[in-house]
């Protein structure tokens, strides 16, 4: 929820959060603040609006296109470094706004802050996963030769992202991608989590607000109905939105029509625990998937389907619960969230379900119901007893993204099945939140999405594969034997 | 023999049971001053024993929750009736008569996902209907019933099919002559406005917010209708229609204007849900009246423990007016029931719905988080 405030209505509580726009700090504009509800408080925002959309289209779009790679991530390696320190004032500050108004405990405020480190100084991860997903570390720098072509990648130019509120480390990912992409980045800060896009903002120009990364870089947020927002979008060179369906919706219907509109819809995520699995490993690593963000991200599992007799995993499980809540304590509940919990549970104990419980988690074990797709978050894990996990495909759709296996040595069983089902990732327990390098995100190489593939092709000189003459075409067609050309 | 022997002779051979006499009976305003919590006991203590013995899946979780049945002996006791979570309609049949005596099977509209299917025998429908009539007499107090003409919204009964909401609609075209505005799927707001135009004693016209919205609209867009006694009655909430949602004040405004009422009293909510088996409407109040046999309890979204009258909570109840299944149930509304007398003069409890709970989706679910984005509010 938000509404326009004036400074006499603000809220007393509610905690400033400033616009980055193009490496400047903005802290009010001409119209009335934003005050936008967050799980557990409320922020205040500049307005969005037309003065932030003139500034916007003054960037210089391809300004990080001349920008060596290894500059952009030498640039983030120094930014992260300071997140990586605990004497770092923004992520402390960070730490404190991420219990104070998302909710979090400490341990996993402190964690967030610990991955936002690690992910911006893993330059040499970086140089991998643009390899992976653009063929060369070289293509964002270089032509680079591919068969009888040299091919670059080029920037797409002003790339909006519309940023999850979930995993504040999902809104960093996105950022990143663009920069790396040398796209010029505007991240739309999420209502419930309207703090990550403008701390990492700031962050960058605490370490130099001149450098061509600070100043590609902009953090905001707007309203749906902000005229502005609508003709941002409009006007982007490529978008990427998170969200729900209707955030998803709302960025193809206002993006260009040749835009590329890259999405991350709602997912959800499941176990499979074969019957000769190692219960006390499977337990901790599922364990450690349920507790990582109160199972609000999009890999978190939800559910586990176990073949046979799933006493010994519950029993495992419910110590590695215990001890993974208290290595990662839970988020503060809101009513409704306690509520939906409560409900999930007396619903599960009218269908005859068996429920275990701890402090902070829930284990209900009963056979999967017809519809497995709602889920109250908040540490329930629902295990299913199946007598093969072949009974699990029918659970599994393009919704589930995704799907860890124990034991590992079945996965070939069951991967080719799973993936035609729609699952998008296959992981070992407690490996849900770790992409690999030449992982994809739900089936898709994002970075492709955010740069143009332009290519220089041989000229006629060079006899293409297969031929052996020289490419003319016309004097192929006179000679009426244009079929010689590859023979 | 005296009257009053005579009387409670009559009263042991009638047929009629102390629920059907408060549903059916017309009760002009005086009567429901009869809101006898010891009545109420009594009518679910019948409802819960009923439903305990020929429904097995809550005989089952009644006995899960550890409820003993003696233990219901005084109204406070009435908070600890074991209650099923709406959602558990969504997942299995619950009956408590055989298959083959229900009359209708009853769906959701599903704006939330799954649907809800509720299954209603004879009796459960004919009280549904009763609690209907009811709620109208806050709407009108006397009339002659075949003065009254409905302009309804909605599909009449056949085209409403298993879809509540239309149904519960098109159920006030049993009592009363109705003109149904949606025809094979259509609406046309202004047909509907014609069918208005052309009632003369007593007009009700009755629909969701957003298609009375376009009716009114389609009035303005003629430069108003005048017809200051019109009575409209909505119901279902926004639902899919949310980015259209104003205000209720402004809504009342909008209405006043375009039919030129004589004031916003005639502007009436209704609430149910596919799994109540209950109608409340309004008074000119704008307060929703609990009717005597309903059994309503707030509780704390933290805990699940009642809360006193006048406290904001998840809203549950027991209805002793299904037969087919236990209407013993935990909604996901969250609200506030109070007690005292209403300034229209009714006294009992009346009902206020605060909102929806949110969906786990709207906070937690993966990526699901910025609904902001998509305009919906």
């Amino acid at each position: 929820m938000n509404e326009v405030a004036t400074p006499a209505t603000m809220p007393a509580t509610a905690r400033r959060v400033p616009f980055v726009l193009g490496g400047r700090r903005i802290e009010s504009t001409s119209g009335a603040d934003v005050v936008v509800q967050t799980p557990s408080g409320e922020v205040c925002f500049p307005a969005f609006e037309e003065s932030a959309l003139l500034e916007i289209d003054c960037f210089e779009r391809q300004m990080l296109a001349d920008v060596p790679l290894q500059e952009i991530l030498s640039f983030l390696n120094r930014v992260g470094k300071h997140w990586k320190s605990e004497e770092y004032s923004r992520r402390r500050i960070y730490i404190r706004q991420l219990q104070e108004l998302l909710g979090y405990s400490p341990q996993a405020a402190a964690a967030e802050a610990d991955r936002i480190g690690i992910l911006l100084t893993a330059h040499a991860r970086m140089y991998d996963i643009v390899a992976a997903e653009l063929g060369s570390r070289f293509i964002l720098d270089e032509w680079i030769a591919r068969e009888e072509a040299w091919v670059r990648a080029f920037p797409r130019g002003l790339s909006v992202h519309v940023l999850p509120g979930n995993v504040p480390l999902s809104g960093v990912i996105s950022i990143v991608r663009a920069l790396v992409t040398k796209n010029v980045c505007i991240a739309k800060a999420a209502s419930a989590d309207p703090i990550t896009p403008s701390a990492l903002a700031l962050s960058f120009l605490d370490v130099d607000p001149a450098h061509p990364v600070a100043r590609a870089t902009s953090a905001v947020y707007w309203r749906p109905s902000d005229p502005a927002a609508i003709q941002l979008v409009s006007q982007a060179d490529s978008v990427c939105a998170w969200g729900g369906q209707e955030a998803i919706s709302w960025a193809r219907r206002h993006a260009g029509d040749d835009v590329p509109v890259l999405s991350f819809g709602p997912k959800r995520s499941v176990a499979l625990v074969g019957r000769d699995a190692d219960i006390v490993a499977a337990a901790r690593g599922i364990a450690h998937d349920v507790v990582l963000y109160d199972q609000r991200a999009c890999f978190s599992t939800q559910r586990v389907f176990a073949e046979g007799d799933t006493s010994r995993l519950v029993e495992g499980l419910r110590d590695e619960l215990d001890e993974h809540c208290r290595l990662i304590g839970p988020a503060s509940q809101s009513d409704d969230e306690l509520a939906r919990v409560q409900l999930a549970r007396l619903e599960d104990t009218f269908h005859g379900a068996v429920l275990e419980s701890g402090e902070h988690w829930t284990i209900v074990v009963q056979r999967c119901p017809p519809d497995a797709s709602e889920h109250p978050l908040g540490r329930v894990l629902y295990v299913h007893p199946v007598e093969s996990l072949k009974e699990a495909y029918s659970f599994i759709g393009p919704d589930v993204q995704t799907v860890s296996v124990a034991p590992w040595a079945i996965l070939s069983q069951h991967r080719d099945a799973l993936a035609r089902c729609g699952a998008s990732r296959l992981v070992e327990p407690g490996l849900s939140n770790l992409f690999r390098i030449g992982a994809t995100h739900d089936a898709v190489n994002p970075l492709q999405a955010l740069v143009r593939m332009v290519a220089v092709e041989a000229p006629a000189a060079v006899h293409g594969k297969g031929m052996v003459v020289a490419v003319n075409q016309t004097e192929l067609l006179k000679a009426g034997n244009l079929k010689d050309l590859v023979l | 023999m005296t009257t009053t022997e005579s009387l409670a002779q009559h009263e042991v051979l009638s047929p009629v049971s102390e629920l059907d006499r408060l549903i059916f009976t017309e009760h002009g305003r005086e009567a429901a001053v009869q809101d006898d919590e010891m009545l109420r006991l009594e009518l679910v203590r019948e409802s819960v024993a009923h439903h305990l013995a020929q429904c097995s899946a809550y005989a089952r979780f009644a006995e899960q929750v550890g409820f003993d049945f003696d233990s219901l002996a005084d109204p406070e006791a009435l908070d600890y009736v074991p209650q099923i979570p709406t959602s558990a309609f969504k997942r299995s049949a619950i009956l408590s008569v055989p298959a083959e005596q229900t009359a209708k099977r009853c769906t959701s509209s599903g704006t939330q996902g799954t649907i809800s299917v509720v299954y209603r025998d004879r009796f459960t429908i004919e009280r549904l209907l009763g609690s209907t009539r009811r709620g109208l007499e806050l709407l009108v107090g006397d009339w002659y019933e075949d003065e009254i003409h409905v302009v309804n919204l909605g599909p009449d009964q056949a085209e409403a099919g298993d879809l509540w909401f239309a149904y519960v609609m098109s159920l006030i075209g049993v009592d009363y002559p109705t003109h149904h505005a949606v025809r094979a799927g259509t609406f046309d707001p202004h047909e509907a406005l014609t069918s208005l135009s052309q009632a003369t004693v007593f007009p009700v016209l009755a629909g969701a917010p957003a298609v009375v919205m376009a009716v009114a609209e389609a009035a303005l867009d003629r430069g108003g209708l005048s017809i200051p006694h019109l009575a409209i009655v909505t119901a279902g909430g926004w639902k899919r229609a949310g980015a259209q949602r104003i205000a209720r004040g402004e809504f009342n405004e909008l209405l006043l204007r375009a039919f030129d009422l004589e004031n916003t009293c005639r502007v009436r909510d209704a609430f149910n849900q596919v799994e109540l088996n209950t109608v409340m409407l309004e008074c000119e109040h704008h307060r929703k009246h609990v009717p005597p046999w309903l059994h309503i309890t707030a509780r704390s979204l933290r805990t699940l423990e009642p809360l006193p009258y006048g406290e904001q909570g998840l809203l549950s109840y027991l209805d002793p007016s299904a037969s087919s299944y236990p209407c013993f149930i935990l909604a996901d509304d969250v609200g506030t029931v109070r007690r005292g007398p209403c300034d229209c003069g009714w006294a009992g409890r009346t009902l206020e719905i605060e909102r929806r709970l949110d969906r786990a989706e709207s906070w937690g679910c993966a990526l699901k988080m910025d609904r902001a984005w998509g305009g919906s509010r």
